[in-house]
């Protein structure tokens, strides 16, 4: 027996799911948006209101003026930007030797860059948090920093092999003969060559570090220190701090990334895939 | 001379601070939470090797193995619903409709948010005086329910807001497997008249498996390892309901600074880890 949909009704039926699952993924943002445009008492009305009777734009101006959330924002930019300089730089050169240089034991160096990409923050909080206060770098921006680099350097390595992997030798070569050392034909050939590969590694990084919570959260003790994650964390447990306004500091940090997001969308999910996977 | 040695020891230089940072975040951790987990230690102050006391103490630590139980439920179920739902909607987003771009943009939106986010905007959409969910509830009549302060309700919950942030990752992977199938195969199977299920099952799903593989070794370490999305909703609570094994590392490692039990804790999921990461890597055959 067969049952025979028709071509109308099948993408009826595609398009009622899409739209379901749509619902779904923008309905809790939405929501985090009008509550954050919402003064506090309409947030309490039941039932809800599901369009705000009364915008206000109070919660952000609370949430930047009493609780300085701007600040949280600017650290959380350093210590990514600080990351993506530190980490690219050390992950450029590996990724380059390994990629175009002889190197003993390659195969068993990439599977271990490969396994510690895959290594899970948790497993590694308790004796990163113990090095850095070994190491006086506690509760530092510099020692954030350099964690940051550890944990992202084995994924931006392997993700930077494959881009020079796929850039041809001809094109060094012909450096090369145009009086290039080989090392400098690395920086006036294969690098800018590689364009595309090095904005999605620092999407991804960028990502990473906005984001992350365990790290900042175990690693900062100041408050004017936290990034963006731990000040949200920190506000759930500050007394007074209302809802709304709670929603508005959601919203500012999650501005930035959608933003990275809907502008660069190629480059961002290429970044995450191909950290992953090799085809 | 000097230009052979220098071009044979050159990779090596380059490869150093490569070598540096690894060993900081892969040998280093094996390390110090082997040797803390081995001995008695007050905050970060070594007094005494304790042998493997630590260890046997994990085996009859009750907590222990109700975390491991909340973990492998809270694994099983995310995974359970992440699957199919991920490959159903990584198949209608490779379709030919309208507003492609539209939709692909909007499901995909919220796999870009932070794990803290995504709790606090769930757990705020849960409020259980005054959210949207608790309305819903109440059309149907029953407004006397309790969302992340129940014991049965919390860990359900807790997935859903985790399915909602983790399949576009899902999605997006299995897109670009879908998207690479020659689109002669399928015009080949129609033109055999093959529907749209014999399709999916005889062309699609053997071509993406390598693919599938990918993305369930990946939701796993995910998974299994997540500790910030639930420590923001629940904190492990009502009752430890929620407390899967990483969250009850982490307790015990920054709350309750048990230094050497949770060291003893994290080289577990150390091995766990790296012996699953070194399965996949060996088994897919990844190439380098």
């Amino acid at each position: 027996m067969h049952i025979i949909i028709t071509k109308k009704m099948n993408s009826f039926i595609i398009y009622v799911v899409l739209i379901i699952a749509s619902v779904f993924a923008i309905f809790p943002i939405y929501w985090a948006f009008i509550s954050s445009l919402k003064p506090f008492n309409e947030a309490l009305f039941f039932p809800p209101t599901f369009f705000p009777k009364n915008f206000t734009m109070d919660n952000y101006y609370e949430i930047i003026t009493r609780y300085q959330f701007h600040k949280h924002i600017f650290v959380t930019f350093l210590v990514g930007i600080g990351t993506i300089v530190f980490s690219l730089s050390v992950a450029i050169h590996g990724a380059y030797a390994l990629s175009k240089w002889k190197v003993r034991r390659k195969s068993l160096i990439m599977f271990l860059i490969l396994a510690t990409s895959m290594i899970p923050q948790i497993s590694v909080l308790l004796p990163l948090y113990s090095f850095t206060v070994r190491l006086n770098i506690y509760d530092t921006l510099l020692g954030l920093v350099i964690v940051y680099s550890a944990w992202l350097v084995p994924a931006e390595v392997w993700f930077l092999k494959n881009i020079f992997d796929g850039i041809p030798t001809a094109l060094e070569e012909a450096a090369m003969i145009d009086g290039c050392t080989k090392i400098g034909a690395f920086y006036k050939v294969i690098l800018p060559n590689s364009k595309i590969g090095l904005v999605s590694v620092i999407i991804f990084a960028f990502v990473k570090v906005w984001t992350d919570f365990l790290f900042s959260q175990t690693l900062i003790l100041s408050k004017d220190k936290r990034l963006v994650n731990v000040a949200l964390y920190g506000f759930l447990s500050q007394f007074g701090i209302q809802w709304t306004q709670l929603m508005a500091a959601t919203i500012l940090s999650s501005l930035p990334i959608i933003l990275i997001f809907l502008v660069l969308q190629r480059f961002y999910i290429s970044g995450f895939i191909s950290g992953a996977v090799k085809e | 001379m000097k230009g052979y040695n220098y071009n044979r020891l050159l990779p090596y230089v380059l490869l150093l601070p490569t070598f540096i940072l690894v060993a900081l975040v892969a040998a280093y951790p094996i390390i110090v939470s082997l040797i803390y987990s081995l001995s008695k230690m007050r905050y970060l102050k070594f007094e005494r090797f304790v042998g493997l006391e630590n260890y046997v103490r994990i085996m009859g630590d009750q907590g222990f193995w109700q975390s491991l139980s909340v973990s492998l439920k809270y694994y099983g179920l995310s995974i359970a619903i992440v699957i199919p739902l991920g490959l159903l909607l990584a198949t209608l987003l490779s379709s030919k409709v309208k507003f492609l771009t539209l939709f692909r943009t909007i499901i995909f939106l919220p796999w870009v948010l932070s794990q803290t986010i995504t709790a606090l905007i769930w757990g705020w959409l849960l409020n259980e005086n005054f959210g949207p969910i608790l309305w819903i509830f109440s059309k149907f009549g029953n407004d006397n329910i309790s969302f992340l302060s129940d014991v049965n309700n919390a860990l359900p919950l807790v997935v859903l807001a985790n399915v909602w942030n983790s399949c576009p990752f899902a999605i997006i992977f299995l897109m670009s497997a879908i998207q690479s199938i020659p689109e002669e195969l399928n015009e080949a199977a129609k033109i055999d008249g093959a529907n749209t299920f014999q399709k999916f099952n005889k062309i699609t799903l053997p071509l993406i498996m390598p693919t599938l593989s990918v993305v369930f070794i990946q939701l796993t370490l995910l998974y299994f390892n997540m500790v910030t999305l639930i420590f923001v909703m629940t904190g492990g609570g009502p009752l430890g309901s929620t407390s899967t094994l990483s969250l009850y590392t982490f307790q015990h490692a920054f709350q309750f600074w048990n230094t050497s039990y949770a060291a003893a804790l994290t080289f577990l999921l150390l091995v766990i880890n790296l012996l699953f990461a070194g399965l996949y890597v060996r088994l897919f055959r990844v190439q380098y």
